[in-house]
């Protein structure tokens, strides 16, 4: 039964931390399952614990992962990394594993953890965890697991915030036999109470950070100002109109360039071989149509970049233009 | 774009300096331009050629008529 309940812990766990790179969230896990190993008493550990929540919050408060990415590409570039200064997410599970140890010592009596707490899990998502823990244990990958889990990430938010309410009850019944055995002054156990609040708005602000944001986003709505729309499409259509015709003139000219040069060049190509009996005539003549046709390949790429690039530059740049003047962004209710 | 604009003016200006060799090459061996013009006005090409240029020349008069109306307007 506690095996089940620290693969639980661990595949919970392991989903929740789906923000990290793939080596950071193998160390992490790691660390905490080495927990597990040394842990003489499995369910006190998991009252000290409280629940894989809080766990992924006190992690993802220490894990910057602008500075992984950064080591993790000078890794790829070949540079040696430096082992001896662990991470600052490694240092913070060291310290909580610390403090879970301490606090296992002076408890006497030993509470067995609700199995209720890892009841988000249903019975796909049991075996979805046990894939999980496998995954687990099997070597990582050096590239970062973001996009990989994004799939995951949906169902990772659900449980998150299901689990959100049904873990603030369970935190602080395993908050209260603390507060009890501890000997504690009262202003302390005030701290503690502040600790708690802040750590509940650090769960809720998580439930973002597990969508994969370094910080938190606001979602905005993109609303028409509708005077200013209709006053723009009457005043943009004309100039468009006008700009089209006029940048037609160059285009039709070019083509017809192009028409002539490369024809006259196919000509005078043809008749090299037809005409000329003398090889210095025949040399110049090949020359001149060289020269002719690469004109003509000129004058056609004119051509083609007047339709796809001029024209049609005109009528994106008027479009991105009416977006940005005709529309405001509104903080969606 | 920027690379189709550097590859179109690589191959054009390729072939410009290669026609420019072969020019140069058969006036040196001794190319005579009356020669040339004798064959050509001789062929049939010369005619299609004629009315190229006639052709071009209309088209780019009547671009400029079109051009001078709207400026009127």
């Amino acid at each position: 039964m506690t095996d089940i309940n620290k693969q639980k812990f661990l595949a919970e766990l392991a989903q929740l931390l789906t923000f990290m790179y793939e080596e950071d969230r193998q160390d992490a896990l790691l660390v905490y399952s080495g927990m597990f190993d040394e842990a003489e008493d499995e369910q006190a550990l998991l009252q000290a614990l409280v629940s894989p929540i809080r766990q992924a919050v006190l992690v993802a408060r220490a894990y910057n992962a602008t500075e992984r990415k950064l080591s993790a590409h000078s890794e790829t570039r070949g540079e040696v990394r430096d082992d001896s200064v662990p991470p600052d997410f490694l240092q913070a599970i060291f310290e909580i594993r610390a403090e879970a140890m301490a606090r296992q010592a002076p408890r006497a009596e030993a509470q067995k953890a609700d199995e209720n707490q890892f009841s988000l899990f249903d019975q796909a998502a049991e075996e979805h965890a046990a894939a999980a823990v496998s995954a687990v244990t099997a070597p990582g990958e050096a590239h970062p697991a973001e996009p990989v889990e994004k799939a995951e990430a949906p169902a990772a938010d659900e449980l998150v915030e299901e689990s959100a309410p049904a873990a603030e009850p369970d935190a602080e019944e395993a908050e209260e036999p603390d507060a009890e055995e501890a000997e504690e002054p009262a202003p302390a156990e005030e701290a503690e109470d502040e600790d708690e609040d802040a750590e509940d708005e650090d769960e809720h602000r998580f439930v973002t950070v597990v969508d994969g944001a370094s910080s938190i986003k606001e979602r905005t709505v993109r609303k028409p100002r509708v005077f200013l729309l209709i006053l723009y499409i009457l005043l943009a259509i004309p100039v468009t109109l006008v700009g089209i015709v006029l940048l037609l003139l160059p285009t039709l000219l070019s083509l017809s360039a192009a028409a002539l040069l490369i024809s006259v060049g196919i000509m005078a190509v043809s008749s090299v071989f037809g005409g000329f009996a003398v090889l210095a005539d025949l040399l110049v003549v090949l020359g001149a149509a060289l020269i002719l046709l690469a004109l003509g390949l000129l004058f056609l790429w004119l051509f083609i970049w007047f339709i796809g690039g001029a024209i049609g530059g005109l009528i994106r740049g008027v479009c991105a233009l009416g977006r940005k003047w005709c529309y405001k962004e509104v903080p969606a209710v | 774009m920027k690379k189709a604009w550097s590859v179109i003016l690589a191959i054009v200006f390729g072939a410009i300096l290669l026609g420019a060799v072969c020019i140069g090459v058969g006036y040196i061996t001794g190319a005579d331009i009356s020669r040339i013009t004798a064959v050509i006005e001789g062929s049939p090409v010369h005619a299609y050629v004629q009315m190229l240029i006639q052709y071009w020349n209309e088209a780019v008069t009547t671009a400029t008529d079109y051009a001078s109306t709207i400026h009127l307007f």
